[in-house]
């Protein structure tokens, strides 16, 4: 459920939402997406509607670009580690058993 | 209130009677038995890999097919399902095999290598036991041998299927009642196949397996090394000498007397091997314990005598590749700490070793390649009997070397000949005999050979053109034999070879001399109980002083390299040959090896001082580094790595038809409904009835 503007002030939902933008830089793409799933019925709000939209727009493009990074590295990882020998042995947390 | 916390405590015991349950131990114990059939395990040299895998677990229901018309059958038929087939150990070529994956159908394959009928165990046996059967190459170890630039070379195993060396992604077990717990797995699972030939594979339940045998190796011996998912395969080889002052500028010539430790099979724990490994190993004791009975010392001849009996030689010649190779390079060490450390776990100030390269002792040093005389070599030598014109029997052994113009290479070939009754007409011919001159078979001689070709070296066998029957396989076991023609025939050969020696190592060795000479001949009771240790009996004496476990047999499989302890033949080898050669017996007491000091045996319950030695044996093409860690240093030579594995899982099972399973399926998703509403309603209704809202 998103934050309720008639009990919260509209003001500190936004800057709620724009906290969440900024510290899903750290690296933290599922924040953005929470933030997404969690705001997204506010863009409609007559106040801070657009604020928000522009945002969760930002957090969105930020998601999306985690996603196609960490899936491209998933595949050139899954078909070059053998290839790679050492290097690959080293990267890996957890060894990976006959294979 | 009370109610509605009954109600809640029901809950509670139910969720956590589903979570025990649903553990996967537990849950076994009750519906699944745990059998110990025998794996195919991976094994792996920088350029291929062989043995088997199974990435996941698999199961299936248990089929036997007998003939290859019946195997033919199952691999055209439209059957639904996976099975696990037992097949004839005969029907495992590489093409059936191949088959079998490419259908679909198979999950596993159990190979049958003998056993009866459970329900009547005096009955012939299920399956015939094949007149020739070798698991390994048409040309075994040729690759790392000294022709293997040769493109002529001799195929010495035309036998041999092969499936050694193949790679297997699919598990693989064996069946060979030999004890209690394989007796019970072997009974249980030809039950499963009787059980579901009844019910005509149609009446469900029928018996299932279910396996899981995950090899934690991949790709290539160095990948694997560095992972660390590898042992290298290996051991201690072992050399031991009655010249207990040898050392490397005495300029005595030195005759080697060597065999080959252990075996190889398929399957290697059931590996025995007791002609390709055993007989040779017996008859080097044998001859060992004639000289040391000899009534001038052998160690006061013209010629030191050393005997090595080499680990892991049907792996690339491990073994005696990395003696020859330690003996004759010029040793340098890098690093000595005295102590114990990480990446070498000797006490190398107490022996005279070295931290790295990490050496126990130096003491091979005292062995002067140079000094080298001759090679005899004994290889498989426990079938030289056949029956000859009106059934009688007849010895016959072979003399096989690299270079028949050698002019010691004759001295042996004719000495060895004339010992027998007369060159050409006594029991031990050369194996040219027929006309067709096919050099070395497989053998530790080779080593030698290639750092200097020109060195003597004969190699005795009871085969002629081909390897035994049973090269390499788990049918080497001697059931087709004789135990007392057995060991006449290993007694009669060694009683030559030691004749030979004896003579030999005084330069008295003539083509021509007379038997007479020679006041020395073989203990053919000794024979016969080296036979009976090594083979079938585990409370043997000569085990006493060091064996811990009574099994009933021993695996002659030549196993992985550890550092510091020594696998049980190499153990056997050391305290048999080092107290035949033990020299000075003091008086102080011991019970085995380790109440004595360094260079001392335990003999007779005292310690005695004895030129025998521990060599380490791995591939000859594995190094290990400074931080101990092992590398790749030469993909050509031997590199053979085993797969380490976590414990197999192998189950057999009731499993229903897929109708009855979805039914049961559908029960549970009803009874769990069924009982979250009747919770939520009777909650409800409770809390109504007290008026607790």
């Amino acid at each position: 459920m998103p934050p309720n503007p008639s009990k919260i002030p509209p003001s500190e939902i936004l800057s709620l939402c724009k906290k969440f933008f900024y510290i899903g830089l750290l690296f933290l793409p599922w924040l953005w997406v929470i933030n997404v799933i969690y705001m997204w019925p506010l863009t409609k709000h007559s106040d801070i509607g657009k604020e928000i939209k522009k945002y969760l727009y930002f957090s969105t493009a930020g998601a999306l670009f985690w996603l196609i990074v960490l899936t491209t590295w998933y595949s050139i990882f899954v078909n070059q580690r053998i290839t790679w020998g050492e290097f690959a042995d080293k990267i890996i947390v957890i060894p990976i058993r006959g294979a | 209130m009370y109610i509605s916390i009954l109600l809640k405590e029901i809950l509670f015991i139910s969720l956590f009677m589903h979570l025990v349950l649903s553990q996967d131990t537990e849950f076994k114990k009750v519906f699944y038995k745990k059998l110990l059939p025998v794996p195919c395990v991976r094994i792996l040299n920088s350029t291929s890999v062989t043995g088997c895998q199974s990435l996941k677990p698999t199961s299936g229901l248990l089929i036997l097919t007998e003939t290859q018309d019946l195997l033919n059958d199952f691999i055209k038929s439209d059957r639904k399902g996976k099975y696990v087939v037992i097949l004839p150990y005969e029907l495992m070529t590489n093409d059936n095999l191949r088959s079998l994956e490419s259908s679909g159908k198979m999950s596993g394959v159990l190979a049958l290598i003998n056993g009866t009928d459970p329900s009547s165990p005096n009955s012939a046996p299920i399956i015939q036991r094949p007149i020739n059967f070798s698991p390994d190459e048409k040309c075994p170890n040729c690759q790392f041998g000294l022709y293997r630039n040769d493109e002529s070379r001799y195929i010495w195993n035309p036998n041999g299927l092969g499936i050694i060396q193949e790679r297997y992604d699919f598990p693989i077990f064996a069946l060979y009642p030999f004890d209690k717990a394989s007796n019970n797995s072997y009974n249980k699972i030809i039950n499963g196949v009787q059980f579901n030939e009844r019910r005509s594979y149609e009446r469900f339940p029928l018996k299932a397996v279910e396996f899981d045998a995950l090899m934690f190796a991949a790709i290539d011996a160095s990948t694997c090394l560095r992972r660390n998912f590898c042992s290298p395969v290996g051991g201690h080889s072992v050399y031991s000498t009655p010249s207990i002052d040898m050392n490397e500028n005495d300029g005595k010539p030195i005759i080697i007397v060597s065999a080959a430790m252990d075996s190889k099979s398929l399957f290697q724990g059931i590996t025995l091997g007791l002609n390709n490994g055993i007989s040779g190993s017996i008859a080097l004791i044998a001859i060992a314990d004639a000289l040391s009975r000899s009534p001038t010392p052998v160690k006061n001849f013209q010629k030191h005598i050393l005997f090595t009996s080499f680990a892991g030689e049907p792996w690339g010649f491990l073994g005696s590749q990395r003696f020859v190779k330690n003996i004759f390079e010029p040793f340098n060490c890098i690093q000595n700490k005295t102590k114990p450390t990480q990446s070498c776990g000797y006490n190398t100030g107490q022996s005279g070793g070295c931290t790295f390269p990490c050496f126990r002792d130096l003491d091979f040093k005292r062995i002067n390649f140079s000094n080298i005389d001759s090679i005899i070599e004994l290889s498989s030598v426990a079938n030289g009997i056949s029956l000859g014109p009106g059934n009688i029997q007849q010895f016959k052994y072979f003399v096989h070397v690299d270079n028949e113009n050698n002019a010691g290479n004759r001295l042996l070939m004719q000495g060895l000949g004339a010992l027998s009754g007369g060159i050409g007409v006594g029991f031990v011919r050369n194996a040219s005999e027929d006309g067709v001159f096919r050099k070395l078979p497989p053998s530790s001689s080779m080593a030698f050979l290639e750092k200097n070709i020109n060195i003597p070296a004969v190699v005795i066998s009871d085969f002629q053109a081909n390897l035994s029957n049973y090269y390499n396989s788990e049918y080497d076991d001697g059931s087709d034999l004789d135990v007392s023609t057995i060991i006449s025939s290993i007694c009669t050969i060694a009683n030559v070879t030691s004749q030979a020696i004896w003579l030999h190592a005084q330069n008295i060795l003539s083509p021509t001399s007379p038997t007479a000479n020679t006041p020395i001949s073989v203990n053919c009771t000794l024979v016969g109980l080296l036979l009976d240790c090594l083979t079938v009996d585990a409370s043997c004496s000569l085990f006493d002083a060091f064996r811990r476990s009574k099994d009933d047999r021993i695996s002659h499989y030549t196993g992985v390299y550890q550092q510091t302890s020594q696998q049980l033949l190499s153990r056997f080898h050391y305290n048999v040959l080092g107290s035949i050669n033990a020299n000075i017996i003091s008086d102080r007491k011991c019970k085995n090896e380790t109440d004595c000091q360094f260079g001392e045996i335990c003999t007779n319950l005292h310690c005695a001082s004895s030129f025998t030695r521990y060599h380490d044996s791995y591939g000859a093409g594995l190094e290990f580094i400074e931080n101990g860690d092992m590398i790749v240093v030469d993909p050509e030579k031997a590199t053979w790595v085993e797969s380490v594995w976590s414990d197999f899982d192998f189950n057999l099972f009731n499993v229903t038809s897929i109708g009855s399973q979805v039914s049961e399926l559908m029960t549970g998703i009803l009874l769990t409904g069924l009982s979250i509403v009747s919770v939520i309603f009777g909650k409800k209704y409770v809390r109504k009835t007290l008026k607790l809202d």
